[in-house]
């Protein structure tokens, strides 16, 4: 395995095979995966972009592939798609046995990608290099090239491309069986939600499309007539329990054979009562006596032998 | 580049989704509850308006007509009439007794008084005039 710290990089570029041993890690990594573990094709197709090549990348594989699920991956070069297939899970799994945690791994790539500017053969395990043949990267037996040319370092490669792949599994992922348990509940819960959200929207409608309480009760149909009404009416009774109070008061006075009353006068919650009376200092008792049995309910003024009691 | 939907964009959109389904259902469920609560309260209301109409119901002109036609207020010069939707009493001579009948009556009446006036006349009598709004 060739690992290379790049000067600008926090991490570090692995070339990774099948055959490589364990990998001691001690920041992030970025792999470049050797064509052992991806296939490669490519094809002219009349389409602008890779996204649209992609759903064409199966048919492009078919009858190619081993058993297995496959994930694809398109990338763009001059007036062809180069296709890729890779088994996910497999990757992962080799991956993880090479002793790199999900969390260190910074991207995944492809030599095919990464190594296109390949000059000399490069070492990728004991037994095999990398080639270029043809634009194409080829793994092949050491013995077929020159092994003095051979270069075990990766010096050359400064950057990585775009073209990073996306595996299942990684430091932000989950795989789809471990996510299953929690998309069943949130499925559980979405049809509890709707069902409720149905039974509560149409209890709504119900309640909206009931008639007015206030037609029933054969009232205006608006709250602020009715609660005009009703003040008007409470003022009304109020008034009326008022006077029929005063007028009780008025009839109770404690006058002696010298005082009588001459004139009783109500209009607009006014009343006007005329005394009669050698002093009208004793006026002050009557006022007294309007104020044991009102209390609150009137204000009483007296001018002379005339005292007004109007109702609050 | 992407192969297919990605779960967690599945979870992602499972999560939306189920937000914006409580969220609805909270928004409907507060809506139920302000509108019942409207209910009940313009219920009260409703039944209050109608009870204070039952008390401040206007009297039958029928019944205070029979009334101030008995016997009792013979010689009192009694006169009734409606104007401008008002039952006015008016008597220029009323003595005690009268006077004390007319007013247990007519104030044990659900009825509401708009103008009352009793003067003394002398030692015995009294003018009474009164209005009751119809």
């Amino acid at each position: 395995m060739n690992l290379t710290k790049l000067f600008n990089r926090s991490s570090v570029i692995g070339l990774i095979d099948k055959h490589t041993g364990t990998v001691k890690v001690t920041d992030k990594i970025d792999i470049i995966l050797t064509p052992s573990y991806y296939w490669v094709k490519r094809a002219v197709l009349e389409v602008s972009f890779a996204a649209q090549a992609l759903k064409f990348a199966p048919s492009i594989f078919e009858g190619i592939l081993p058993e297995g699920h496959f994930s694809y991956f398109v990338v763009k070069s001059k007036k062809e798609y180069l296709f890729f297939a890779y088994n996910a899970d497999e990757i992962i799994k080799s991956i993880q046995e090479k002793g790199i945690e999900s969390s260190q791994i910074s991207g995944v790539y492809f030599a095919q990608n990464e190594l296109s500017n390949l000059t000399a053969p490069i070492a990728c395990n004991d037994k095999d290099v990398l080639v270029m043949h043809q634009e194409t990267l080829l793994q092949v037996p050491k013995s077929l090239v020159d092994e003095t040319t051979v270069k075990r370092s990766m010096d050359e490669v400064k950057t990585l491309s775009r073209n990073k792949i996306t595996l299942y599994k990684s430091s932000v992922t989950h795989t789809l069986k471990e996510l299953t348990p929690l998309m069943y509940a949130l499925g559980a819960l979405i049809v509890l939600y709707t069902t409720q959200l149905f039974f509560t929207y149409s209890e709504h409608e119900k309640i909206s499309a009931m008639p007015s309480v206030f037609k029933e009760y054969k009232l205006p149909q608006t709250l602020i007539q009715n609660n005009s009404i009703e003040k008007r009416l409470r003022g009304e009774f109020t008034d009326q329990k008022s006077f029929r109070k005063i007028i009780f008061t008025i009839l109770q006075l404690p006058l002696s054979q010298r005082q009588k009353i001459t004139t009783v006068a109500y209009e607009k919650n006014l009343f006007k009562i005329t005394f009669e009376m050698q002093d009208y200092a004793r006026l002050r008792d009557v006022e007294l006596s309007f104020k044991k049995s009102l209390g609150k309910l009137v204000k009483v003024d007296i001018t002379k032998n005339i005292m007004t009691v109007k109702i609050k | 580049m992407m192969r297919t939907i990605h779960p967690l964009y599945l979870v992602a959109f499972m999560l939306v989704l189920l937000a914006t389904l409580v969220w609805q259902n909270t928004k409907i469920q507060g809506l139920i509850a302000y509108e019942q609560h409207e209910r009940v309260e313009a219920r009260s209301m409703a039944k209050r308006i109608v009870e204070l109409k039952k008390v401040m119901k206007s009297p039958q002109k029928r019944q205070l007509d029979n009334f101030l036609n008995s016997s009792v207020f013979g010689g009192s010069d009694l006169s009734f009439r409606v104007k401008n939707g008002r039952y006015i009493i008016n008597s220029k001579r009323m003595n005690a007794r009268q006077l004390e009948s007319v007013l247990n009556r007519v104030l044990n009446m659900t009825v509401k008084v708009a103008q009352l006036k009793v003067e003394s006349k002398d030692d015995r009598y009294v003018s009474f005039y009164m209005e009751i709004v119809l």
